[in-house]
């Protein structure tokens, strides 16, 4: 009977421990996903309900598999799911990583991203079923449930009772618990803390690539746990006439053992696992937005705050032509995350876009005062300096800030531009900032990141902007970096509406300009928009700053526009945004 | 249907069906009428204008008087190279080239695709057609045909080599004079609203130009319109 019930307790711990990691997987394929096309909470709900149909489709089709093989039937499936798991993993990379042909629907990739999620549900499927037809054939009461697991059961169950007592008439029922209900519980159980251990533990402290791994090493191990406790060689067989597994294919058991050893390895050294799996597809990822054979891409370093993963990293011209993106045949660049923030080549140029051309139409001296959200990097605080204007500064990154004041790549275009004696720079979100200040500006810059992920869409949102207008004095503007609107049409359009609806009427735009590749002739950076409330004086750039001035031919077609409202194309708001807002997703 | 069948063929299909509806939902390229025609002839390529151009688009027009109209510069056709990769547009966002509009070469052109009947259907109160004139036209020889099957650019205006401000009837570009010979060539026209005070960007059409054996003898071998999406 005692051995009947370590059986039982046996396949409970092993519920739990497949319950984990099918749960944690999907957790893991959700932030994958939502990494590689952004939009967090359709990533995430996507993902979670095509794991519970998947879940159903395996469950219902579980009743096919051989009722006389249930343990066999079981370990194929651990195996599987330990195989197929992180290759599920490196296949929705690798999407996101090699060149496509065009020919491909976008479809059929959607597809293909999604596939890992559906085959991982339908194997789950089948473990409910199969561990609760094993438990039931442990047969009886007594055998069935451990006394410790009775006891607790049963303090939870009349803590429950009592509680439904409060609402309904209940009659406490002391009979038998089925299989299926322990076996459940424990899944549950094991489900809530595959969340918990994932959220606190393995995604934060491992990161996504080793996690699949460490959870993979987990499946293969139950596997091993499993033909070793119930296989007919058992040092301590359930049966002396049918063990629970009675045949186990021998290439299975090889197959599994060879992925526990790789597992094992990779968990035991998922650092350097971690850095070149995240270099290879950052590389390649910077590779494919140029034609095949034109850049290399080396990533020089990586790193992580609490907000942003920063990249740094060497690109090179290996194009057949002369290289029409910057001076000589390498430069280096920073990314913070996948989306680029700096080069060598544009550094100044797209500062000059940001500052100096505004700067062109607002007084120079301590009197003006000027905001800058974001810009982190302090390039734009060196810039703004140069007018010897009043400056507040909102960054909510302080590790990345503090990191940059020192980075050699940085130093050189902030020239300690943190020290600038009228520079008073606030910790925190510019959201937030926004909302609670009652000073007004007349300028705000927005060197703020991409549309890229659902965390920024709060900076993209008609109460930002709306709070932002209400910051500025009667002549103030505001300035923001654009997506091309040919690029990104959905966008601009879903940009442009949401910054009518917060209150701003005309817009000027207009483009940085620099010869980035020294062939001698002038080149466009990067499209800025002026944003205002109301009608403004216009740019004259005889009267302006210096490289207004130089770029005199450039700006003298920029002119105040209406800012336009396309139709069918919804505001972004936080508490309704319109997810067309953001890029790639 | 056996109940397993059932299933597995529902599976099938939600996951499809998912994929249909989630994996791209992008709006189709806008129309217009801008160029009625390309002509090759002597080594020098004609561009007709429409006598009636117009554009289609989800713009909604403010309700000002003509005589408020301004003309709309066309800062945005000058420059060369197209900038090396900053923030934003050219990089900021995980896309660019790598998810470009995809078709046959990379872009978006008149009616692309089976979905756009549909999609003008479903927003046809979304829409307006607007006469447009054209500010500008240019042309940009972009590459040979190897070089653009892997290097399509977007929809939209490129460096010109060239540009013809407030062009009348027709244009014509020497192609036979310019170094660069055959290959695909962009022709972009700069349309501003007629009535309304609006840049409506640029209208483009990709031609192919292939020389004859002799060498003398130019041909348009294939032609795409490049609009944007609406």
């Amino acid at each position: 009977m005692t051995e009947r019930r370590t059986a039982t307790l046996t396949l409970l711990v092993l519920t739990f421990v497949v319950s984990f990691c099918s749960f944690a997987y999907e957790f893991v394929y959700s932030e994958l996903l939502t990494v590689m096309y952004g939009g967090t909470v359709t990533q995430y709900v996507i993902t979670v309900g095509l794991y519970f149909f998947s879940l159903g489709i395996g469950a219902a089709l579980s009743d096919d598999l051989n009722a006389d093989d249930h343990g066999e039937n079981f370990f194929r499936t651990e195996v599987l799911l330990a195989a197929v798991a992180p290759a599920g993993f490196l296949l929705i990379v690798g999407l996101n990583s090699v060149r496509i042909p065009q020919a491909v629907p976008a479809e059929l990739l959607w597809v293909a991203a999604r596939l890992p999620v559906v085959v991982v549900g339908f194997l789950s499927g089948f473990e409910l079923p199969l561990l609760t037809h094993m438990v039931d054939e442990l047969d009886g009461e007594s055998a069935s449930t451990p006394t410790w697991v009775r006891r607790v059961g049963g303090r939870v169950h009349d803590f429950s009772v009592a509680c439904v007592g409060l609402f309904w008439n209940v009659e406490r029922n002391e009979g038998r618990r089925s299989g299926l209900s322990v076996v459940l519980a424990m899944d549950y159980v094991g489900g809530l803390f595959g969340a918990v251990v994932y959220a606190k533990l393995l995604y934060p402290q491992l990161g996504l690539i080793p996690t699949i791994f460490v959870l993979a090493l987990l499946n293969a191990a139950a596997a091993l746990v499993f033909v070793a406790r119930f296989g007919d060689w058992s040092w301590t067989p359930t049966s002396e006439s049918t063990p629970l597994v009675s045949h186990v294919s021998r290439t299975l058991l090889v197959v599994c053992l060879l992925l526990t050893a790789s597992y094992a390895g990779v968990v035991a050294t998922h650092e350097t696992v971690d850095e070149r799996l995240s270099e290879l597809y950052l590389e390649q990822g910077i590779e494919n937005e140029y034609p095949p054979g034109a850049m290399r891409a080396e990533v020089t370093s990586q790193s992580t705050t609490q907000y942003q993963h920063v990249v740094h990293y060497e690109r090179t011209w290996t194009g057949a032509g002369p290289n029409p993106h910057f001076t000589g045949e390498s430069e280096q660049c920073l990314r913070l995350g996948a989306a680029v923030q700096m080069c060598d080549s544009w550094a100044d140029s797209y500062h000059d876009g940001l500052v100096d051309v505004p700067m062109s139409m607002v007084e120079h001296g301590p009197e003006t005062k000027v905001l800058v959200v974001g810009g982190g990097d302090w390039v734009a605080i060196d810039h703004l300096r140069e007018y010897d204007v009043t400056v507040d500064h909102v960054d909510l990154d302080a590790e990345f800030m503090n990191r940059t004041k020192d980075d050699p790549f940085f130093s050189r275009w902030h020239d300690d531009a943190y020290e600038y004696d009228r520079l008073n720079t606030t910790v925190t979100d510019g959201y937030r900032y926004l909302q609670q200040t009652n000073e007004t500006y007349d300028l705000i810059l927005l060197d703020v990141p991409g549309a890229t992920d659902d965390d920024l869409l709060k900076l993209y949102s008609a109460e930002f902007y709306r709070s932002a207008s209400q910051r500025l004095t009667d002549d103030g503007m505001v300035v923001a970096w654009a997506y091309s609107a040919d690029s990104y049409p959905e966008h601009h359009k879903a940009f442009t509406n949401t910054v009518r609806a917060a209150g701003f009427t005309h817009q000027l735009p207009y483009w940085a300009w620099e010869d980035l590749d020294s062939d001698g002739e002038t080149e466009r950076v990067e499209r800025f928009y002026l944003l205002a409330p109301g009608e403004r004086d216009p740019l004259a750039p005889e009267n302006g700053t210096d490289y207004v001035r130089r770029y005199s031919d450039r700006y003298d077609d920029a002119e105040w526009r209406p800012v336009p409202h396309y139709r069918g194309v919804r505001v972004n708001s936080i508490f309704h945004p319109n997810y067309d807002i953001l890029v790639d997703t | 249907m056996r109940r397993r069948t059932f299933i597995a063929a529902s599976g099938f299909g939600a996951l499809t069906a998912l994929g249909g509806c989630l994996g791209n939902s992008s709006p189709p390229p806008r129309k217009s009428s801008v160029v009625s025609e390309f002509e090759m002839a002597d080594g020098s390529l004609t561009v007709d204008l429409a006598d009636d151009t117009w554009v289609v688009s989800r713009y909604e027009a403010n309700q000002q008087s003509l005589a408020s109209v301004n003309p709309v510069g066309v800062a945005s056709a000058k420059g060369k190279g197209g900038g090396g990769g900053g923030r934003g547009a050219t990089g900021r966002g995980s896309g660019g080239y790598a998810s470009a509009p995809r078709t046959r070469y990379g872009h978006a052109w008149y009616h692309g695709g089976d979905y756009a009947d549909d999609w003008y259907e479903d927003h046809a109160d979304d829409v307006s057609r607007y006469g447009v004139g054209v500010a500008a036209l240019g042309v940009a020889y972009l590459g040979s045909t190897s070089q653009m099957e892997d290097d399509a650019p977007d929809a939209g205006p490129v460096p010109w080599d060239e540009t013809f401000q407030n062009p009348n009837d027709t244009v014509q570009y020497d192609v036979a004079e310019q170094s660069t010979g055959d290959g695909w060539y962009r022709v972009g026209a700069h349309i501003v609203g007629d009535s309304v005070d609006h840049d409506f960007r640029w209208e483009c059409f990709d031609l192919e130009i292939d020389r004859g054996f002799g060498g003398d003898s130019y041909s348009i071998d294939e032609q795409w319109k490049v609009s944007p999406r609406i």
